[in-house]
């Protein structure tokens, strides 16, 4: 009978089914509620390439599912400033091209307050330090700013993490600047550099070295993130999409780097 | 052709060729530990089952082999026929399966055993857990 099978088994066919008829046959008895609930069960409810989304995939097999099912919250969040009708959108680090950002020695992913994706980018540490985006869409007229939406790790800001016991502050930001750079044609692209600092570090000054046309803005804004400018462009028509590319590098200085959040790349008005 | 002696449940010897005692991966681990000299002992499997099994491996191998002639539909209607058997020699060919680690056999008696019980309502399911056992009681 089905009870002779071994719990092995019993998961081997219930993984045929669809997720709706696990559900149902739980009800069964305690052997078949066990079985229903396996990681061999619910891995094979998950999607193809399932990691690509989840990439905390912490937890069963059965969590997964359903915080698929809830749904994540993954490339991009279009809003209108509600007081100004202003157009913005915001692109999250998850639809951002991050080298080595598939690999859990270099880069993980974690929720954060302030963030209003379910994960954001957390470097642990690398040498090579290259994160690029791109946005097409239609915006209204006007001039926009893109910006880096980030945030140095900080002793204080440890229980803000989800993971809990960081020991280090981020480290490798004094030697040299990061360079933001924005491509909007028709305009060239234009780089331009800052030094990264924590939102408490921020007015300690000592941006040296680079020339004021080339500092990019920077601005505390929430929950200690922090925007760093990549560049302004201007819509003179509404009815043409913009294509915009831009990124955040530091590859000269070849030292390592750790303890930098990415949330992702806002695109808002200039007046915002 | 290298031979691999099986040796059933019954004590009864079925000799096959290396290549498709390889397939059950619960073999080849034992061929890999003992050696091919002395008999494989799978104390699990009756002889009845140990056949059907060494059937559908041979099967199966040669319709995978170069110049096979059987079409994908030829090989649907083997598999069709070959689990269209009783549940307890269905359920003795998942255990088998499981037990001598042939993976595509217990995909396909699992399989079958789950369109089995898709459409019945828990109750019903409860008692094909359940009958044989008390049947033995």
């Amino acid at each position: 009978s089905l009870g002779d099978l071994p719990a092995g088994c019993l998961a081997g066919i219930l993984g045929w089914l669809s997720p709706r008829d696990v559900g149902r046959l739980a009800l069964v008895n305690k052997t078949f509620l066990e079985a229903s609930r396996s990681d061999a069960v619910w891995r094979r409810m998950l999607p193809p390439h399932w990691k690509e989304v989840v990439r905390d995939g912490a937890g069963s097999a059965m969590d997964v599912y359903e915080r698929l099912s809830v749904g994540v919250a993954l490339c991009q969040i279009y809003w209108i400033d509600r007081p100004t009708g202003g157009v913005c959108n915001m692109i999250s680090a998850r639809a951002l091209r991050i080298v080595w950002g598939d690999d859990g020695r270099y880069w993980d992913w974690r929720s954060m307050n302030g963030s209003r994706f379910d994960e954001v980018a957390f470097l642990r540490d690398v040498c090579w330090l290259e994160i690029r985006g791109s946005f097409s869409g239609y915006l209204k007229l006007g001039s926009y700013r893109v910006s880096f939406r980030l945030q140095l790790l900080e002793s204080h800001a440890r229980r803000r993490g989800r993971g809990g016991d960081w020991h280090d502050d981020a480290y490798g930001w004094e030697a040299q600047p990061v360079i933001f750079s924005l491509s909007a044609p028709p305009s060239s692209t234009r780089e331009r550099r800052r030094y990264l600092a924590s939102a408490r570090q921020l007015h300690r000054g000592g941006q040296s070295g680079i020339d004021a046309a080339d500092l990019a803005a920077a601005r505390v804004v929430e929950d200690g993130w922090m925007e760093y400018d990549a560049g302004e462009f201007c819509v003179e028509d509404e009815d043409f999409p913009v294509a915009l590319e831009f990124s955040l590098v530091e590859i000269r200085g070849g030292n390592w780097k750790s303890g930098l959040y990415v949330d992702g790349v806002v695109i808002k008005p200039t007046f915002l | 052709m290298v031979k691999v002696t099986l040796k059933s449940a019954e004590g009864d010897v079925f000799e096959v060729d290396e290549e498709l005692a390889l397939e059950s991966l619960m073999v080849k681990n034992m061929i890999e530990d003992v050696g091919l000299d002395s008999a494989i002992s799978l104390p699990n499997v009756s002889s009845t089952i140990l056949a059907k099994v060494i059937e559908y491996i041979k099967f199966h191998m040669d319709a995978q082999k170069d110049g096979s002639k059987k079409t994908s539909e030829e090989i649907k209607a083997f598999d069709d026929d070959f689990v269209n058997v009783g549940i307890p020699t269905l359920f003795e060919m998942v255990l088998a399966s499981n037990y001598l680690n042939v993976k595509s056999l217990l995909s396909l008696t699992c399989n079958t055993v789950a369109n089995m019980i898709k459409t019945k309502p828990p109750a019903e399911v409860k008692e094909m857990f359940t009958s044989a056992k008390q049947a033995k009681a």
